[in-house]
């Protein structure tokens, strides 16, 4: 069992700065966590706390029923993939990924096959004798890969180590961290900024912002229900738009009357919920793909948008269009093949089935 | 059209290139070459030089057999070298002070600024007062290191004027300048130029403190370490002038004698010219020589 556990972490440096404040997190036996965050959200300072690398200011963490907070790196039973791969440029990859072993004094053959299984693994056993120099980024990052998984860890930590490989060869690890995963059968911890890369490796995700974390969840609950608006706004590209208005109506029927006077009709099975929130400013939000959508427009009385075409970005599949609508910059994801040109009026459906809609002063979704 | 615009290219280069080349000129390659040909020369500076061929050379490098005994025509240039390379032989403890200092300065703590600029201060210091400070030192009557020696019931030896302790004196101020001066900044600049990430990859791998800094530190200083042990190897056959002129003359008995000091007695106490050319001409070569050593064998070890 390798649960890694923390009970009310905060990470305060010198100076009083809040790095993570009270974390509770439980990440179960061989699961795949992601922390997800933007830049100075706490979520590498998390990992390195777990790691032992950042002292823990106050709380618990512990890995495998273990209390960790003062046991030393070396001893935690983990294994850490760096950002900047951190290979040691003096030793060949062979060596790089032998060094941690040698240290823990390892018999030689046992090196030399569990170095030799790692290699075939990532497919680098060509390259045993090569300086790390000689290899390119994405391979750099499989000998860091290679050294953490030669450990025989019970948790791997993972800081961010596809952001310095370019899009093509971020795909391609993304899916070889993915099979590792499920070949290995160990407990990750991986942190990005990328919620692609989120989305698709975790089995759970961490959303995490200013040190607290906002929401805890499996990839497709995160997209579908999130949280507050803050997950709402980062999950997901493009991502949600957001209106800002006002809850109208009364028991039987509810109206979001926005800033700027759209008023867009609310289901029925919203009726129970939105009744304590009536006449309260409220924020609505509804994903790209569900504003004129071949699904939106085939709801009959669906309710719609008048908009203008500010620009269109055709991606292939589908595209993008850009409106304004009443200040607020919105985004439609629709068919690729539909007939549309800059300048354009159009009335595009909501699916609302999909929408969500957010208490304007907490930020928490409503529903 | 075209040939107009090249010359007129070349010569803005050249006028580029001229306050520099005119001073590289007047000041290295014309009293280089002068050199070379002084070598030639037996000149004492107020009469016309007079060609000896390698008269000058012979005088200096050679030898003749005799009852089974080498007797070398200047014992005293193969004394003063051995001076020198005695001198030298304190490189890498000054080497390992430098690096130990840096690695003192590489810490974060609080007024680390002020320490980093304490222990430069020797370096930007006149030679010629750090010399009289260590003369003051140094002095067997009222010097404080025999003071502090008395205390404990040492007699203390004449540091300067004993032959045996006056080289490891010298030694001592070489290795007192070296530590916080120019070695201990570059060292400093080459540790701060090691990832962090590394020391943290070596710490999840189960490194220990001494561990880190010999499979991290040490090797990725190997650069470092093989630019300054070359400069020093390089500096130490140039060296041994200021002290000796200053502390010693030389003295006791041509014990801090240096290669440097012997050209300058020969050029300037004795008016040797032509003899203190070659003395040149030949440190030249051994400083040439040993280098292109160096690089043979310790540039291999260059790794990023």
């Amino acid at each position: 069992m390798s649960e890694v556990i923390l009970n009310d972490v905060s990470k305060i440096y010198a100076g009083g700065v809040t790095a993570v404040d009270k974390i509770n997190l439980q990440i179960k036996d061989k699961e795949f966590m992601v922390l997800v965050g933007p830049s100075g959200c706490g979520k590498s300072t998390t990992l390195r706390m777990i790691a032992g690398l950042e002292d823990i200011s106050a709380g618990i963490a512990k890995i495998a029923d273990r209390v960790i907070n003062d046991v030393p790196p070396k001893n935690r039973d983990i294994a850490m993939v760096f950002q900047n791969y951190a290979l040691y440029p003096h030793m060949s990859v062979y060596e790089n990924m032998a060094f941690g072993l040698k240290l823990h004094k390892i018999s030689k053959n046992d090196i030399d096959r569990r170095v030799r299984e790692a290699a075939e693994i990532l497919s680098m056993q060509n390259y045993l004798d090569r300086k790390p120099k000689a290899l390119s980024g994405g391979q750099r990052q499989r000998v860091a890969l290679g050294r953490a998984i030669v450990r025989k860890p019970s948790v791997f930590l993972f800081d961010e180590p596809l952001s310095n490989l370019d899009a093509k060869m971020r795909v391609q690890m993304r899916t070889e961290i993915s099979k590792l995963h499920h070949r290995l059968e160990t407990t990750m911890i991986y942190v990005t900024h990328d919620q692609t890369e989120a989305m698709t490796l975790g089995d759970r995700i961490c959303v995490m912002k200013d040190g607290l974390i906002q929401q805890v969840d499996s990839p497709l609950n995160i997209y579908e229900r999130p949280a507050n608006v803050f997950v709402a706004g980062f999950i997901g590209t493009p991502p949600m738009n957001f209106i800002r208005g006002r809850l109208c109506g009364h028991k039987e029927s509810f109206h979001f009357i926005s800033d700027n006077g759209i008023d867009i009709p609310l289901p029925e099975s919203w009726n129970v919920k939105l009744s304590s929130h009536a006449e309260k400013a409220a924020v609505f939000g509804i994903r790209p793909e569900d504003i004129g959508s071949e699904h939106a427009e085939s709801v009959p009385d669906a309710p719609s948008l008048n908009c203008q075409i500010e620009v269109i970005e055709p991606m292939g599949s589908e595209t993008y269009i850009y409106f304004n609508l009443g200040g607020s910059a919105c985004i439609a994801k629709v068919d690729a093949h539909r007939r549309i040109k800059v300048g354009d009026s159009l009335k595009l459906p909501l699916l609302m089935s999909k929408a969500h809609l957010f208490d304007a002063e907490t930020e928490k979704i409503i529903l | 059209m075209i040939r107009k615009k090249t010359i007129y290219e070349n010569l803005t280069a050249w006028l580029y290139l001229l306050p520099n080349l005119s001073g590289f000129l007047l000041f290295s390659m014309i009293p280089v070459i002068f050199a070379v040909i002084l070598s030639f020369f037996k000149w004492d500076v107020f009469n016309s030089p007079e060609f000896v061929g390698l008269q000058n050379f012979r005088n200096l490098l050679g030898w003749t057999y005799s009852d089974g005994q080498i007797i070398f025509n200047d014992p005293d240039f193969w004394k003063y070298l051995y001076n020198t390379l005695f001198l030298m032989m304190g490189i890498p403890l000054n080497m390992l002070a430098a690096l130990c200092i840096a690695m003192l300065l590489n810490r974060k703590m609080k007024g680390i600024s002020f320490f980093r600029t304490v222990f430069y201060l020797p370096s930007i210091c006149a030679g010629v007062a750090v010399y009289m400070l260590w003369a003051c030192l140094y002095n067997p009557e009222y010097g404080i290191i025999n003071t502090v020696l008395g205390f404990v019931g040492i007699e203390g030896p004449g540091w300067l004027t004993e032959y045996e302790w006056s080289k490891p004196s010298l030694m001592l101020i070489e290795l007192w300048a070296a530590m916080g001066g120019t070695n201990m900044l570059l060292y400093l600049a080459g540790l701060q130029g090691i990832s962090e990430e590394l020391y943290e990859a070596a710490e999840i791998d189960g490194a220990s403190g001494f561990q880190k800094f010999w499979h991290i530190t040490v090797p990725m200083l190997a650069p470092t370490n093989f630019f300054i042990f070359v400069m020093s190897v390089i500096g130490g056959f140039q060296g041994g002038f200021d002290a000796a002129f200053i502390l010693t003359q030389g003295g006791p008995a041509g014990s801090t004698t240096t290669l440097s000091y012997y050209i300058y007695n020969h050029a300037f106490e004795w008016f040797n010219m032509g003899y203190a050319a070659t003395i040149s001409l030949v440190l030249f070569a051994i400083v040439m020589l040993v280098t292109i050593i160096n690089w043979c064998f310790g540039g291999k070890n260059e790794c990023v």
